[in-house]
């Protein structure tokens, strides 16, 4: 597979369709699996590690999955490649640098379906969906997961259910994880008071790239905590019921704000367009606060001419790897920060946003 | 406010551990934390938190000379290792620790047995399969009687014909 072939696309996750996208940008459900007889990946040799992906890439090859599932080596990857990887959500962090040996990931073109082999469990199994859809993304990991059984023999426990590595993902080895995009909660200061609620019906909040990240552009993603003890359905539910009502609060959050100072958003709206299309060195984080009041500003129609599948754009291609791969140089520091910017000015001037 | 681990009234002793990278919160009122060890008699502002009675109470069973020799005859990974680490070595680790995991995965999942999923190749072995499923049915559809009904079913025929 040619990696650069991707970068014009959005993937998935980032495509800007689907149920309440408005508040939800992405569903995601993994599973993890690992293989009967073999230790986990963190004590296994390389060469358990290297018949443990030959095993997994000949199940995915045979299974004939739909659509196809193509496999890459990532320890023969570059490192520009894995972050690459690692920032269209394909592959972890951890799989990109932390880990060594023979470790890869299978994925489609549409980038809806990976499977990282040799992560912290032997498999790790992806589905990806732009805006909220767990039961669609179940069905779809169901049967993946069913494809690659039929040909691996995975570690199961009639009491404890799907071993893993970790005794925090044992049973089902299921995480769901909806990422949210809640500026006007955080405008209206209620999020902590949100997430305290969260808490304490043991779902987890996290920031953008996954544990210990800190939010940024108020961008969260909330998951499930336990994995044990629930079937799959009632752990979706159970999700289902709390995402509902955190979509019901930053809804009426947006209400009272054009309600209360519509001029007030307006401005902050066009001061973000502006400082995105007329500044000459801009940091990610900032990029990041500002694609934030833009989505908010394209949701309250704060702004006319911006097809709102723009900002999904700006956000992944101003990231490091897609910018290094976008103007074909290798980018330091203040590099990166004034190619960002370059990138923003050029990409809004095309599109004629102000 | 969390409600108290053990009896529901609000708790006033809230402790958080880290295994691998989740979190485990466990949160006691003064009476049961007291009666568990975790608190000294006297009063609970002078009383001394007893952090050992804390860890065992999150970790469940503290590791003993028994339970720290406990090894993997398949992989060679002891208890001890396990739970310095907070990984386990290999799948027969489940199998070799048993009795021992039981608190601590009640502790992080308020749970000990599976609900979900059973693998094609497996879901038509067994008796105990077959009631796991219904049970599984009965929670999805709030049928909690029944679910209790199976879940006594399903301990009872563990309790009798296998290792558990």
């Amino acid at each position: 597979m040619d990696l650069d072939s991707l970068l014009p696309n959005l993937g998935e996750w980032l495509r800007g369709t689907g149920p309440d996208v408005d508040v939800v940008v992405s569903t995601r459900i993994r599973l993890a699996r690992n293989l009967a007889d073999v230790p986990f990946t963190t004590r296994a040799s390389d060469a358990q590690k290297g018949e443990i992906e030959a095993r997994v890439r000949e199940a995915v090859g045979k299974s004939a999955l739909e659509p196809r599932l193509d496999y890459l080596s990532v320890a023969e990857l570059s490192p520009l490649d894995r972050l690459f990887l690692v920032e269209r959500q394909l592959i972890s962090r951890e799989l990109a640098s932390t880990l060594d040996g023979p470790r890869g990931v299978a994925f489609d073109t549409n980038e809806s379906v990976s499977v990282m082999v040799n992560e912290e469990d032997h498999l790790r199994i992806q589905v990806m969906r732009s805006g909220l859809a767990l039961d669609d993304a179940w069905d779809r990991i169901d049967k993946v997961d069913d494809a690659l059984e039929a040909r691996l023999s995975y570690a199961f426990h009639d009491q404890f259910g799907y071993l893993t590595a970790c005794p925090t993902n044992v049973g089902t080895g299921l995480r769901a994880s909806v990422m949210l995009h809640l500026p006007a909660l955080g405008i209206t200061k209620q999020i902590e008071k949100v997430f305290k609620a969260l808490q304490k019906i043991n779902l987890v909040v996290r920031g953008l790239y996954g544990e210990g990240s800190r939010a940024s552009g108020d961008l969260y993603q909330i998951s499930n905590q336990v994995t044990l003890g629930k079937s799959e359905p009632r752990l979706l539910t159970e999700i289902k019921e709390v995402i509902g009502m955190i979509l019901q609060y930053e809804r009426q959050a947006r209400q009272v704000l054009l309600k209360e100072r519509r001029q007030a958003e307006q401005d902050r709206v066009a001061r973000a367009i502006g400082t995105l299309g007329s500044a000459t060195m801009i940091t990610s984080e900032e990029t990041m606060e500002l694609l934030s009041s833009v989505r908010l500003g394209i949701h309250l129609n704060l702004l006319d001419d911006l097809p709102h599948t723009t900002v999904n754009r700006l956000f992944i291609q101003s990231q490091a790897a897609h910018l290094q791969k976008l103007t074909g140089q290798q980018l330091d520091g203040e590099e990166r920060n004034a190619a960002r910017a370059r990138y923003l000015r050029n990409c809004l001037r095309d599109l004629g946003g102000k | 406010m969390n409600p108290c681990f053990y009896c529901g009234q609000p708790a006033t002793i809230h402790y958080t551990s880290l295994i691998g990278k989740k979190k485990v919160e466990q949160h006691l009122c003064e009476g049961c934390a007291r009666k568990q060890g975790v608190l000294a008699d006297g009063p609970a502002a002078s009383a001394p938190m007893n952090l050992q009675a804390l860890v065992q109470l999150v970790l469940g069973q503290n590791a003993t000379p028994d339970t720290a020799a406990l090894k993997c005859p398949n992989c060679g990974l002891k208890y001890s290792q396990f739970r310095a680490e907070g990984r386990f070595g290999c799948p027969h680790d489940y199998d070799a620790f048993g009795e021992v995991l039981r608190p601590l995965l009640d502790r992080i999942h308020r749970d000990t047995a599976h609900r979900g999923k059973v693998p094609r190749a497996l879901a038509g072995r067994g008796e105990v399969a077959d009631l796991r499923r219904q049970l599984a049915e009965a929670v999805d559809s709030e049928r909690y009687e029944d679910a209790a009904r199976l879940r006594d079913l399903i301990r009872q025929k563990e309790g009798s014909d296998g290792p558990g």
